[in-house]
Protein backbone atom coordinates (compact mmCIF):
# COMPACT_ATOMS: atom_id res chain seq x y z
CA UNK A 1 0.00 0.00 0.00
CA UNK A 2 1.17 3.49 -1.14
CA UNK A 3 2.72 5.05 2.22
CA UNK A 4 1.88 8.53 1.19
CA UNK A 5 -2.19 7.08 0.99
CA UNK A 6 -1.99 5.74 4.71
CA UNK A 7 -0.24 8.95 5.82
CA UNK A 8 -3.18 10.93 3.68
CA UNK A 9 -5.59 8.40 5.57
CA UNK A 10 -4.07 8.95 9.07
CA UNK A 11 -4.16 13.41 8.79
CA UNK A 12 -7.64 12.32 7.69
CA UNK A 13 -8.53 11.06 10.82
CA UNK A 14 -7.04 14.25 12.98
CA UNK A 15 -7.48 16.93 10.37
CA UNK A 16 -9.69 18.45 8.01
CA UNK A 17 -7.68 18.01 4.59
CA UNK A 18 -6.85 20.12 1.72
CA UNK A 19 -9.66 19.90 -1.39
CA UNK A 20 -7.07 17.71 -3.49
CA UNK A 21 -5.94 15.57 -0.46
CA UNK A 22 -9.76 14.94 0.40
CA UNK A 23 -10.09 14.18 -3.64
CA UNK A 24 -7.00 11.82 -3.69
CA UNK A 25 -7.91 10.25 -0.55
CA UNK A 26 -11.62 9.39 -1.61
CA UNK A 27 -10.67 8.35 -4.99
CA UNK A 28 -7.92 5.97 -3.24
CA UNK A 29 -10.94 4.89 -1.19
CA UNK A 30 -13.28 3.86 -3.91
CA UNK A 31 -10.21 2.35 -5.63
CA UNK A 32 -8.51 0.36 -2.90
CA UNK A 33 -10.57 -2.85 -0.41
CA UNK A 34 -6.80 -2.93 1.09
CA UNK A 35 -6.84 1.07 2.00
CA UNK A 36 -10.89 0.63 3.24
CA UNK A 37 -10.15 -2.08 5.23
CA UNK A 38 -6.84 -0.19 7.14
CA UNK A 39 -9.46 3.06 7.86
CA UNK A 40 -11.76 0.43 9.29
CA UNK A 41 -9.14 -0.83 11.53
CA UNK A 42 -7.61 2.56 12.22
CA UNK A 43 -10.72 3.56 13.44
CA UNK A 44 -11.55 1.04 15.54
CA UNK A 45 -8.77 1.13 17.30
CA UNK A 46 -9.03 4.85 18.36
CA UNK A 47 -12.61 3.75 19.31
CA UNK A 48 -10.99 1.39 21.28
CA UNK A 49 -8.22 3.76 22.93
CA UNK A 50 -10.66 6.16 23.43
CA UNK A 51 -12.78 4.03 25.83
CA UNK A 52 -9.80 2.34 27.35
CA UNK A 53 -8.88 5.30 29.62
CA UNK A 54 -9.15 4.27 33.27
CA UNK A 55 -10.44 6.94 35.52
CA UNK A 56 -9.71 6.26 38.89
CA UNK A 57 -6.73 4.59 40.88
CA UNK A 58 -9.42 2.95 43.44
CA UNK A 59 -11.16 3.33 46.36
CA UNK A 60 -9.92 6.43 48.80
CA UNK A 61 -6.40 7.11 46.62
CA UNK A 62 -7.93 11.31 47.25
CA UNK A 63 -7.69 10.10 51.21
CA UNK A 64 -4.43 9.08 50.55
CA UNK A 65 -3.44 11.94 48.72
CA UNK A 66 -4.26 13.98 51.65
CA UNK A 67 -2.87 11.96 54.37
CA UNK A 68 0.43 12.77 52.33
CA UNK A 69 -0.30 16.42 52.08
CA UNK A 70 -0.57 16.45 55.84
CA UNK A 71 2.32 14.74 56.81
CA UNK A 72 4.00 17.52 53.90
CA UNK A 73 2.29 20.65 55.94
CA UNK A 74 3.66 18.86 59.36
CA UNK A 75 7.30 18.63 58.42
CA UNK A 76 9.48 21.72 59.82
CA UNK A 77 10.30 24.92 57.73
CA UNK A 78 13.89 24.79 56.34
CA UNK A 79 15.29 26.97 59.39
CA UNK A 80 13.30 24.76 61.82
CA UNK A 81 15.37 21.84 60.24
CA UNK A 82 18.71 23.39 60.62
CA UNK A 83 18.10 24.00 64.60
CA UNK A 84 16.56 20.39 64.45
CA UNK A 85 19.83 18.97 62.98
CA UNK A 86 22.14 21.56 65.28
CA UNK A 87 20.59 19.98 68.24
CA UNK A 88 20.70 16.38 66.70
CA UNK A 89 24.24 16.26 66.11
CA UNK A 90 25.54 18.52 68.74
CA UNK A 91 25.56 15.95 71.89
CA UNK A 92 27.17 12.51 69.33
CA UNK A 93 29.97 15.63 68.49
CA UNK A 94 30.09 16.97 72.14
CA UNK A 95 30.52 13.69 73.22
CA UNK A 96 33.17 11.94 70.73
CA UNK A 97 35.11 16.00 71.38
CA UNK A 98 35.13 15.48 75.03
CA UNK A 99 36.61 11.48 74.88
CA UNK A 100 39.33 12.61 72.31
CA UNK A 101 40.56 15.75 75.02
CA UNK A 102 40.43 12.91 77.86
CA UNK A 103 42.92 10.61 75.77
CA UNK A 104 44.85 13.53 74.91
CA UNK A 105 45.51 14.64 78.40
CA UNK A 106 45.98 11.34 79.59
CA UNK A 107 48.84 10.53 76.72
CA UNK A 108 50.51 13.78 77.82
CA UNK A 109 50.66 12.84 81.44
CA UNK A 110 51.93 9.38 80.74
CA UNK A 111 54.33 10.92 78.67
CA UNK A 112 55.58 13.35 80.89
CA UNK A 113 55.40 10.77 83.62
CA UNK A 114 54.06 13.96 85.83
CA UNK A 115 50.89 15.24 87.17
CA UNK A 116 50.55 18.84 86.37
CA UNK A 117 47.99 21.16 84.40
CA UNK A 118 51.27 22.45 81.84
CA UNK A 119 51.87 18.31 81.30
CA UNK A 120 48.24 17.61 81.24
CA UNK A 121 48.05 20.31 78.39
CA UNK A 122 51.42 19.01 76.84
CA UNK A 123 52.47 22.73 77.61
CA UNK A 124 56.28 22.72 76.74
CA UNK A 125 58.85 23.72 79.21
CA UNK A 126 60.73 25.62 76.37
CA UNK A 127 59.45 29.25 75.90
CA UNK A 128 59.20 30.55 72.24
CA UNK A 129 62.12 32.22 72.55
CA UNK A 130 64.14 29.70 73.37
CA UNK A 131 62.35 27.52 70.85
CA UNK A 132 63.33 29.84 67.91
CA UNK A 133 67.18 30.61 69.66
CA UNK A 134 68.16 26.79 69.95
CA UNK A 135 69.77 25.91 66.40
CA UNK A 136 67.90 23.55 64.14
CA UNK A 137 70.45 21.81 63.44
CA UNK A 138 70.30 20.73 67.28
CA UNK A 139 67.18 19.32 67.11
CA UNK A 140 68.03 16.91 64.13
CA UNK A 141 71.35 15.93 66.13
CA UNK A 142 69.53 15.37 68.66
CA UNK A 143 66.65 13.13 67.04
CA UNK A 144 69.37 11.05 65.76
CA UNK B 1 -18.76 26.91 47.00
CA UNK B 2 -19.71 24.92 44.69
CA UNK B 3 -18.80 24.67 40.85
CA UNK B 4 -15.58 26.54 41.11
CA UNK B 5 -13.26 25.76 38.44
CA UNK B 6 -9.33 23.95 38.70
CA UNK B 7 -7.47 27.36 38.81
CA UNK B 8 -10.16 28.94 41.12
CA UNK B 9 -9.34 26.14 43.67
CA UNK B 10 -5.60 25.87 43.13
CA UNK B 11 -5.61 29.90 43.68
CA UNK B 12 -7.75 29.18 47.00
CA UNK B 13 -5.58 26.21 47.31
CA UNK B 14 -2.73 28.04 46.93
CA UNK B 15 -3.37 30.25 49.76
CA UNK B 16 -3.35 27.11 52.60
CA UNK B 17 -7.13 25.86 51.48
CA UNK B 18 -6.76 22.31 51.96
CA UNK B 19 -10.23 21.53 51.26
CA UNK B 20 -10.10 23.40 48.21
CA UNK B 21 -6.52 20.86 47.33
CA UNK B 22 -9.10 18.10 48.15
CA UNK B 23 -11.84 19.20 45.90
CA UNK B 24 -8.96 19.23 42.98
CA UNK B 25 -8.00 15.71 43.41
CA UNK B 26 -10.99 14.57 43.29
CA UNK B 27 -11.61 16.39 40.09
CA UNK B 28 -7.93 15.36 38.15
CA UNK B 29 -8.33 12.17 39.82
CA UNK B 30 -9.74 10.63 36.55
CA UNK B 31 -7.48 12.41 34.15
CA UNK B 32 -4.23 12.25 36.67
CA UNK B 33 -5.49 7.74 36.81
CA UNK B 34 -5.84 7.54 32.36
CA UNK B 35 -2.46 9.41 32.04
CA UNK B 36 -0.74 7.23 34.37
CA UNK B 37 -2.20 4.08 34.52
CA UNK B 38 -2.06 4.83 30.49
CA UNK B 39 1.29 4.68 30.50
CA UNK B 40 2.31 2.54 33.27
CA UNK B 41 -0.51 -0.17 33.18
CA UNK B 42 -2.56 -1.40 36.18
CA UNK B 43 0.92 -1.72 38.40
CA UNK B 44 1.55 -1.26 41.94
CA UNK B 45 3.52 1.55 41.14
CA UNK B 46 1.10 3.31 38.92
CA UNK B 47 -0.80 4.83 42.22
CA UNK B 48 2.37 5.91 43.60
CA UNK B 49 3.14 7.84 40.35
CA UNK B 50 -0.79 9.49 40.81
CA UNK B 51 -0.01 10.19 44.16
CA UNK B 52 3.63 11.82 43.86
CA UNK B 53 1.80 14.07 41.07
CA UNK B 54 -0.31 15.06 43.56
CA UNK B 55 2.24 15.80 45.90
CA UNK B 56 4.32 17.73 43.95
CA UNK B 57 1.73 19.45 42.39
CA UNK B 58 0.94 20.87 46.09
CA UNK B 59 4.79 21.27 47.02
CA UNK B 60 4.52 23.81 43.09
CA UNK B 61 1.20 25.54 44.08
CA UNK B 62 2.67 28.49 44.88
CA UNK B 63 4.83 28.40 41.88
CA UNK B 64 2.33 28.21 39.22
CA UNK B 65 1.40 30.84 37.35
CA UNK B 66 -1.15 29.82 34.97
CA UNK B 67 0.97 30.06 31.89
CA UNK B 68 -1.51 26.72 31.20
CA UNK B 69 -4.52 24.97 32.45
CA UNK B 70 -3.99 23.25 35.78
CA UNK B 71 -4.92 19.90 34.26
CA UNK B 72 -2.53 20.57 31.36
CA UNK B 73 0.03 21.45 34.53
CA UNK B 74 -1.02 18.29 35.85
CA UNK B 75 -0.85 16.29 33.09
CA UNK B 76 2.77 17.27 32.42
CA UNK B 77 3.79 16.30 36.10
CA UNK B 78 2.00 12.79 35.50
CA UNK B 79 3.83 12.38 32.45
CA UNK B 80 7.11 13.02 33.36
CA UNK B 81 6.90 10.80 36.69
CA UNK B 82 5.63 8.05 34.38
CA UNK B 83 8.38 8.39 31.69
CA UNK B 84 11.02 8.54 35.00
CA UNK B 85 9.31 5.58 36.11
CA UNK B 86 9.66 3.05 33.05
CA UNK B 87 13.61 4.81 32.57
CA UNK B 88 13.70 3.11 36.20
CA UNK B 89 11.98 -0.11 35.14
CA UNK B 90 14.05 -0.06 32.16
CA UNK B 91 17.28 -0.01 34.24
CA UNK B 92 16.21 -2.71 36.78
CA UNK B 93 14.94 -5.15 34.53
CA UNK B 94 16.43 -6.48 31.57
CA UNK B 95 13.05 -7.82 30.54
CA UNK B 96 14.06 -11.53 29.82
CA UNK B 97 10.30 -12.58 29.50
CA UNK B 98 9.49 -10.49 26.67
CA UNK B 99 6.15 -9.12 26.12
CA UNK B 100 5.93 -10.70 22.91
CA UNK B 101 4.97 -14.06 25.39
CA UNK B 102 2.36 -12.26 27.55
CA UNK B 103 1.08 -11.02 24.71
CA UNK B 104 0.90 -14.35 22.88
CA UNK B 105 -0.82 -15.75 25.80
CA UNK B 106 -3.38 -12.52 26.11
CA UNK B 107 -4.23 -12.97 22.63
CA UNK B 108 -4.99 -16.72 22.77
CA UNK B 109 -8.25 -16.17 24.15
CA UNK B 110 -8.82 -13.46 21.32
CA UNK B 111 -11.10 -15.00 18.95
CA UNK B 112 -10.74 -12.72 16.03
CA UNK B 113 -9.03 -9.68 14.91
CA UNK B 114 -11.64 -7.46 14.67
CA UNK B 115 -11.96 -8.50 18.67
CA UNK B 116 -8.60 -7.71 19.19
CA UNK B 117 -8.89 -4.14 18.57
CA UNK B 118 -11.66 -4.85 21.46
CA UNK B 119 -9.51 -6.31 23.64
CA UNK B 120 -8.38 -4.05 26.40
CA UNK B 121 -5.58 -5.82 27.90
CA UNK B 122 -4.08 -6.75 24.48
CA UNK B 123 -4.85 -3.09 23.66
CA UNK B 124 -2.93 -2.10 26.99
CA UNK B 125 -0.18 -4.85 25.97
CA UNK B 126 0.37 -3.20 22.62
CA UNK B 127 0.66 0.14 24.29
CA UNK B 128 3.23 -0.97 26.49
CA UNK B 129 5.24 -2.18 23.34
CA UNK B 130 5.56 1.17 22.00
CA UNK B 131 8.29 3.29 22.60
CA UNK B 132 7.59 5.67 25.53
CA UNK B 133 7.84 9.08 23.78
CA UNK B 134 5.34 7.20 21.27
CA UNK B 135 3.14 5.87 24.05
CA UNK B 136 2.80 9.27 25.62
CA UNK B 137 1.33 10.45 22.45
CA UNK B 138 -1.01 8.08 21.82
CA UNK B 139 -2.09 8.30 25.88
CA UNK B 140 -2.89 12.12 25.74
CA UNK B 141 -4.23 12.13 22.34
CA UNK B 142 -5.93 8.87 21.78
CA UNK B 143 -6.79 7.71 25.42
CA UNK B 144 -7.50 11.46 27.23
CA UNK B 145 -8.59 13.65 24.20
CA UNK B 146 -6.42 16.45 24.16
CA UNK B 147 -5.87 17.61 20.75
CA UNK B 148 -2.86 17.89 18.71
CA UNK B 149 -1.93 21.30 19.71
CA UNK B 150 -2.91 20.90 23.27
CA UNK B 151 -0.43 17.70 23.46
CA UNK B 152 2.26 19.41 21.70
CA UNK B 153 2.01 22.00 24.71
CA UNK B 154 1.84 19.53 27.28
CA UNK B 155 5.01 18.27 26.11
CA UNK B 156 6.49 21.28 24.60
CA UNK B 157 6.73 19.91 21.39
CA UNK B 158 6.13 20.91 17.96
CA UNK B 159 2.48 19.71 16.43
CA UNK B 160 4.10 18.33 13.62
CA UNK B 161 6.00 15.88 15.78
CA UNK B 162 2.74 15.14 17.81
CA UNK B 163 1.40 14.02 14.44
CA UNK B 164 4.26 12.14 13.15
CA UNK B 165 4.84 10.64 16.02
CA UNK B 166 1.18 9.47 16.24
CA UNK B 167 0.94 8.34 13.06
CA UNK B 168 3.74 5.86 13.32
CA UNK B 169 2.22 4.80 16.91
CA UNK B 170 -0.99 4.13 15.78
CA UNK B 171 0.85 1.83 12.93
CA UNK B 172 2.71 0.11 15.33
CA UNK B 173 -0.48 -0.54 17.66
CA UNK B 174 -2.23 -1.72 14.43
CA UNK B 175 0.33 -4.01 13.33
CA UNK B 176 1.04 -5.36 17.01
CA UNK B 177 -2.62 -5.57 17.35
CA UNK B 178 -2.98 -7.66 13.93
CA UNK B 179 -0.45 -9.91 14.02
CA UNK B 180 -1.32 -10.97 17.65
CA UNK B 181 -4.93 -11.51 16.07
CA UNK B 182 -3.84 -13.04 13.38
CA UNK B 183 -2.02 -16.12 15.16
CA UNK B 184 -5.32 -16.91 16.92
CA UNK B 185 -6.71 -17.89 13.50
Amino acid sequence: MNQNLRELLLRSLEEELSEQGRQLLDKALLDSVELREEKRKLIKLRESLAGSGADSFGPFFVGRVMTGIKALDKRPANGTLFFEMMFRWFRPVATVGLTLILLFTVFNLIRANDVSIESALGISDNSTEQIWETPLEQYVSSDR
Amino acid sequence: MANRTNEELARAAASGDTAAFEELVRKLEPRVAATVIGMLGRTPEAEDIGQETFIRFYKSLKDFRGECSVASYVTRIAINLSLNELKRKKRETNKVVTLDTEIAETAATTENATDAFENQELLQKALDELEPDYRTIVVLRLVEGYSVRETAEILKIPEGTVMSRLSRAQFKLKEVIEKLGGERR
